[in-house]
């Protein structure tokens, strides 16, 4: 797993990926020892088939701003009080 | 005087590998515990490899639950870690501070309460997009909007300048499902459609998370929006589809001013 991380890393970190021969990828995979299906996965640029691969959970989100939608619904029903600290929290993120 | 503990938000880029700057990478390594909102998996794996003690903020996210709700509990968390008096490294992927709410939350918090407390700006989307679709916002303007503000409020657009829309793909959800679907993205369509023609041609985006992809770019007629996937990852690029207009008052008191000033 940790091999693949270190290799999805290099190639982030590689001048151009167009630049990296796929001999030169097969081989750096093959040094590795990443199964055939691993192999697979990276020569076809499939993250999913990869994420499976390895047993990770994808992202449930990947959102992590707070759009003024749920901000303005949670607001109609707020006390003032908590609408002066809903406003100065959205000045805060915008 | 600072109190012990201190708060850090870092950005990790779009595409692992390839856009975490050195100083990010070493407050990361030299962090005592490291908050991550990573946009993969991988990421949050390759985050463990630089320091062991990681928590992950994905957690907190919940189908049906307010994001407002999830954001409150990660602020909370790094805070409840920077008051432990320890060295906290918030890792968000992108720019920690470009659509992103819970680091300006948490920062602004740690810092009224006596603690330092800094971000540290990373390659955001809108980088990759200028980037790949090779454009210069200074050559005709630029604007962002968040795509739900965009359509709930009246913004004033200029449509002679490029115009980024981001989180179009979670158009409407007011299930909190973090998807959107056909009738929210036809009501983008009629907003944008007051200053934009049908025909118009339009750009969807997706920066690459890994280097072994490419990035997404899907040109569309504005008319064809609602009926085209997206993800929580699209954002959407207008290009102008008028001619600046010349500013003719302006124009001549600059030339006033330029015969008075010039010869000096
Ligand atoms: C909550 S914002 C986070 C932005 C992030 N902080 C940054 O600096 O790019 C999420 C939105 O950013 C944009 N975005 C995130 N990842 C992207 C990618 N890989 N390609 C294109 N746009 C992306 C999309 O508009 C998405 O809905």
């Amino acid at each position: 797993m940790s091999n693949v991380i270190q290799l999805l890393e290099r190639l982030g970190e590689e001048a151009n990926l167009s630049e990296h021969t796929l001999e030169n990828l097969q081989k750096q995979m093959a040094n590795l020892e990443l199964s055939e299906l691993t192999q697979e996965a990276i020569l076809q640029g499939d993250p999913q088939a990869l994420e499976s691969l390895l047993g990770l959970s994808p992202n449930l989100c990947n959102i992590v701003h707070q759009d003024d939608d749920e901000e303005s619904d949670d607001n109609e029903e707020d006390t003032s009080d908590n609408n002066e600290q809903a406003s100065s929290q959205q000045a805060i993120a915008m | 005087m600072n109190k012990k503990g201190s708060l850090t938000c870092v950005g990790t880029g779009i595409t692992l590998g390839a856009h975490l700057t050195p100083n990010a990478r070493n407050h990361i390594t030299q962090a005592d515990i490291v908050f991550s909102a990573m946009n993969s998996s991988f990421g949050r794996l390759w985050l463990t490899e630089m320091n062991s003690n990681v928590h992950d903020l994905q957690q907190y996210y919940q189908k049906g639950k307010p994001r407002s709700e999830t954001y409150q509990k990660m602020v909370a968390v790094m805070l409840d870690a920077v008051r432990d008096g320890n060295k906290v490294v918030g890792a968000f992927y992108g720019h920690p501070g470009i659509f992103a709410t819970p680091p300006h939350t948490a920062i602004a918090i740690a810092k009224q309460e006596g603690y330092l407390a800094q971000m540290l700006p990373g390659i955001s989307a809108d980088d990759c997009l200028l980037a790949d679709c090779g454009i210069d916002p200074g050559k005709n303007g630029c604007a962002s909007f968040e795509a739900n503000q965009f359509i709930r409020y009246h913004r004033p657009i200029d449509n002679s300048a490029y115009l980024i829309l981001w989180q179009v793909g979670i158009l409407g959800d007011s299930g909190h499902q973090f998807s959107t679907s056909e009738p929210y993205k036809q009501l983008l369509v009629e907003v944008l459609h007051q200053n934009y023609p049908l025909h118009h041609e339009i750009i969807l985006y997706e920066a690459p998370t890994l280097a072994i992809e490419s990035p997404r770019i899907t040109p569309i007629t504005l008319a064809e929006f609602a009926q085209t996937p997206t993800s929580q990852i699209t954002t959407m690029l207008i290009p102008p589809c008028t001619q600046m207009q010349k500013n003719a008052g302006i124009q001549a008191k600059l030339a006033q001013l330029d015969r008075i000033y010039r010869h000096k």
